[in-house]
C-alpha cells in the first residue's frame, strides 16, 4: 500500500510544544514514519468517510507522555 | 480501569475526606472545629500523592494495552481528578470559614492551594491529550484542513522543529537509527 505522511499542523505544534530530548524526538518520527506506519500501514489506516482524490485514508496515532512535570513537585 | 484497585482506593478515598468535611461543623465548641479541620487539611494534602500514584499507574496500564475503551476510561479518570479538586476547594473554603469562627488559624491551609494546583495541571493535562475519539465533526474539519492546506511533510515538519534542513534531520534520523537500533538488534 503506497502512503505518504503528512501531518496538521496543529500535530506539529503540540509535538514542539513537548520539548523532547533529542532521541525521544527521533523516536516520534520513526513512530509517525517508518517504524510504525510502514510496517503494515493497512492496519492502521481508517477510510474517511467521504473518500476523495488525495486523502482517502487518516490516522489517528494516539501519543501521551508520563509527563511528571504535570503533577510532581516543581 | 474502574475495577483496580487503586481506582477504589482513590474513590474510598475521596468519599471519606467529603464525608468528614459534612460532619466537622456540627461540633458546638469552635476550637475543637478548627483542631478536627486541622486534621482534614492535613488529610487533604495527601491527595497530591494519591492522585499521582493514580496516574503513574494509569500510564502504566496504557502502556501494558489493559486499558481498551479509552473514552469511557479516560472520563472517569477525569471524574476522580474533578472530585478530588473539588474536596479540596471545599476544605480550603471551610478551613477559612472556620479560622474566622474560631479567630485561630487552622495549620497548613495556605498548604492546599498548590495540592490544587497540581490535580488541576493533571486535570489539564489529561482533559486536553487523553486519547479522546475524535467526533465526525472533528474528523470532517481535520480532513478539509488536510485537503485546504496539504498538511506538512513528516520530514520537512520535523526538520522545522528541529531548527535544521529537512537533509540535515534525516542525517540525524540515520545516526540515531544505527547508534540506538543496531544496539538493540
Amino acid at each position: 500500500m503506497a502512503y505518504c505522511v503528512r501531518l496538521r499542523a496543529v500535530v506539529l505544534r503540540r509535538i514542539a510544544r513537548w520539548d523532547l530530548p533529542d532521541p525521544v524526538f527521533v523516536e516520534v518520527h520513526l513512530r509517525l514514519g517508518s517504524d510504525r506506519l510502514g510496517v503494515n500501514p493497512s492496519s492502521l489506516l481508517e477510510t474517511t468517510d467521504d473518500p476523495r482524490e488525495g486523502i482517502t485514508s487518516a490516522w489517528k496515532f494516539r501519543t501521551l507522555t508520563r509527563s511528571v512535570s504535570e503533577v510532581d513537585p516543581r | 480501569m474502574t475495577s483496580f484497585t487503586v481506582f477504589q482506593l482513590s474513590r474510598d478515598r475521596l468519599v471519606s475526606l467529603r464525608t468528614a468535611l459534612d460532619t466537622v461543623g456540627l461540633q458546638s465548641n469552635p476550637e475543637i472545629v478548627r483542631r478536627e479541620m486541622e486534621e482534614l487539611v492535613a488529610d487533604g494534602l495527601t491527595l497530591p500523592g494519591l492522585i499521582r500514584r493514580l496516574w503513574h499507574f494509569t500510564f502504566d496500564m496504557l502502556k501494558f494495552g489493559q486499558i481498551k475503551d479509552y473514552d469511557q476510561e479516560g472520563k472517569y479518570l477525569l471524574l476522580v481528578l474533578d472530585q478530588a479538586l473539588q474536596t479540596l476547594q471545599r476544605s480550603q473554603e471551610q478551613a477559612a470559614e472556620i479560622e474566622r469562627l474560631a479567630g485561630k488559624p487552622v495549620a497548613r491551609r495556605d498548604e492546599l492551594e498548590e495540592a490544587i494546583a497540581v490535580i488541576r495541571r493533571l486535570r489539564d493535562y489529561v482533559a486536553e491529550n487523553w486519547f479522546w475519539e475524535l467526533t465526525k465533526e472533528e474528523w470532517a474539519e481535520a480532513i478539509a484542513e488536510m485537503e485546504r492546506t496539504g498538511g506538512v511533510d513528516l520530514d520537512e515538519g520535523f526538520a522545522q522543529i528541529a531548527g535544521v534542513s529537512k537533509e540535515e534531520w534525516l542525517r540525524r534520523v540515520d545516526e540515531h537509527k544505527r547508534k540506538y537500533h543496531h544496539e538493540a538488534s
